[in-house]
């Protein structure tokens, strides 16, 4: 995570700096901001305390087969990624999460779905695991228990 | 260390944590200082006299699989640590419950929870006697408990 604070280059210098330090507060320091980096953090919009049922850890960390979050372990979360749609024989549409509304990370869930005993089921509930459809979704306007933007 | 292997090296190391926090009443980690074989014992808090006062000791193996695939669990005999008597625990301690075996197994599942699963399935039981058949399939049997063919038949104990 980048966690670089916004740069502000003084147009005037040090020396207003200093000045700045020593003024009264009826004086006015002028700055122009001439580059600035904006920075961003984002999470899984789902409920904090919630961990990936299989692995036991937060949907915040990577799965067990990750070691970094975020686009190093792309796989390892419902949504965002169009991999699913490119790489899924199983569904033909980028996916978020479980239409039961169970969340786990994508690893740990594929993990779980390729076994014949899974019966195609989802591990907490045993309904059948289907993918929430992110674009029909979005098209419809409808939104999954605990998943409406990823 | 097999990619697997390191999946269920990490589950287990986040069950040890949570388990450090506490267990629920009548469970006691024994041995877990490593990833492959845990010893558990439970006791039957209500007053079951099948049970009453007894503690039984637990053998958790985890494959590389797990918790994909279920863990082997059995009742091991000890001194002080008998076979609970259940029509379906065979002396041995292998047990036949069907969330231990593939079809009912679910990765959601973790040590605590098979452990109150025992602890449920003696409280509910009534019944004096072993499975029927105990005494050939303990004298017989070779396989490993998630090589036996469970026939689950009975939904009330």
């Amino acid at each position: 995570m980048i966690t670089r604070c916004p740069t502000i280059n003084f147009a005037s210098g040090d020396r207003s700096l200093q000045q700045h330090s020593t003024s009264t507060a009826t004086d006015t320091m002028k700055v122009k901001i001439k580059k600035w980096n904006a920075v961003a953090t984002w999470r899984w919009d789902i409920p904090e305390d919630d961990v990936c049922g299989i692995c036991q850890v937060h949907f915040d960390g990577t799965c067990p087969a990750c070691k970094y979050p975020g686009d190093d372990c792309s796989l390892c979360k419902f949504g965002i990624l169009d991999w699913w749609l490119w790489t899924s024989r199983i569904a033909d549409s980028s996916t978020v999460s479980g239409k039961c509304g169970h969340n786990f990370h994508m690893h740990c869930i594929l993990e779980w779905i390729k076994q014949d005993s899974a019966k195609g089921q989802c591990p907490m509930c045993r309904q059948k695991f289907e993918w929430v459809d992110q674009q029909n979704e979005d098209a419809e306007g409808q939104s999954a228990p605990d998943q409406d933007s990823a | 260390m097999a990619p697997g292997a390191q999946f269920a090296a990490k589950r287990l190391g986040k069950e040890l944590t949570k388990i450090s926090k506490g267990l629920p009443a009548g469970i006691v980690l024994v041995q877990g200082d490593n990833f492959e074989e845990w010893l558990l014992d439970i006791q039957v808090l209500d007053s079951n006299p099948l049970y009453m006062g007894q503690t039984y000791r637990l053998k958790f193996k985890f494959g590389s699989s797990y918790p994909i695939e279920p863990p082997e669990v059995v009742f091991v005999k000890l001194p002080d640590r008998p076979i609970p008597i259940h029509p379906h625990i065979y002396s041995n301690g292998i047990i036949c419950l069907d969330l231990l075996g593939q079809q009912g197994w679910s990765p959601v599942q973790n040590v605590e929870s098979v452990c109150m699963s025992l602890q449920s399935m003696l409280t509910g039981n009534t019944k004096n006697e072993r499975p029927p058949g105990d005494e050939e399939f303990v004298r017989g049997n070779r396989l490993r408990p998630k090589d036996i063919d469970f026939y689950y038949h009975d939904n009330n104990v």
